[in-house]
């Protein structure tokens, strides 16, 4: 019984492993995502202008040209 | 005791089979496209995806091109996959033309992200701003400055196809718009300086509050 016991244990991991190790690149996306908030509140044009509306995409658009050499 | 081993190990078996499957398909991307340019692409209507991409190509003003593909998008949306790669005008007919393929390549999945907050981060990352060290756009690479607003600009060019699928804007109207882009964004990545570009931007932000509407200015 303890047997058992221990070699599902060990299927659990080992699928839980398996689980890992083949998950596509959406993990890694989002663990590229966090370190970007961690580092990067404060950014682009020295604003946090999110690129919600037309308007703001212009807005940015400008910022990025004036900033051209 | 024997049988409760093999047992224990036919379950072990199931369970990291089961997982296995259930992890790869849930990192699938889909159902894959066509490819357009090798046999095998389905027929619509009778029309291969195939002829309609090689009609399109074959137009001889970017204007008409782009006007081709709004009006057979539904057919070449088959091959949407390669299309993004093989179709995009801005990285043609100049010496940057690889560097700007990589630019889409890269940026690809900003473009599939909602938030309008984590895109622009996604945008200036691919553009290569260092905001992971805290860099600031200011300090950046000119090149890499070039490229966000490159990004920015497709970013507007999705919305325009956008508008002119869901009826918003007529074809033409989007093929005004996107050609302009087009144009804009070649001035870009080919280096030209500002006093070259600021003017084209001003044409289209006209153009666009004409067509769409906005006070873009």
């Amino acid at each position: 019984m303890k047997i058992i016991v221990i070699i599902i244990v060990l299927a659990v991991i080992i699928g839980g492993a398996a689980w890992f190790l083949s998950s596509d690149n959406s993990g890694e996306d989002s663990q590229t995502t966090g370190s970007n908030n961690a580092g990067g509140a404060d950014i682009s044009s020295e604003n946090s202008r999110a690129l919600d509306t037309d308007d703001n995409v212009f807005s940015e658009i400008d910022d990025a040209l004036s900033e051209l050499q | 005791m024997k049988k409760e081993i093999i047992a224990s190990a036919i379950i072990l078996f199931v369970i990291a089979s089961v997982s296995f499957v259930i992890a790869v398909g849930s990192s699938s991307g889909g159902t894959p496209n066509c490819q357009i340019g090798s046999p095998g692409c389905p027929d619509t209507n009778g029309v291969q995806v195939n002829e309609v991409y090689r009609m399109c190509e074959s137009k001889i003003t970017v204007a008409e091109r782009i006007k081709c593909r709004f009006n057979n998008k539904e057919i070449l949306n088959q091959g949407r996959d390669y299309l993004h790669e093989a179709v995009e005008e801005a990285c043609r007919g100049h010496a940057r033309a690889e560097e700007c393929k990589q630019l889409y390549r890269q940026s690809k999945e900003c473009y599939e992200i909602d938030s309008a907050r984590e895109k622009k981060r996604c945008f200036l990352e691919k553009s290569g701003v260092n905001i992971n060290a805290g860099g600031t756009f200011r300090a950046a690479p000119d090149d890499s400055k070039r490229n966000y607003v490159v990004l920015l600009l497709y970013e507007l060019q999705e919305r325009i196809e956008n508008m002119e699928t869901v009826g918003t804007i007529t074809s033409d109207e989007a093929t005004d718009l996107v050609t302009q882009i087009v144009e804009i964004k070649k001035l870009i990545i080919e280096g030209k300086p500002r006093s070259e570009i600021i003017p084209k931007i001003q044409e289209f932000k006209q153009a666009y509050r004409t067509i769409v509407g906005g006070t873009a200015q």
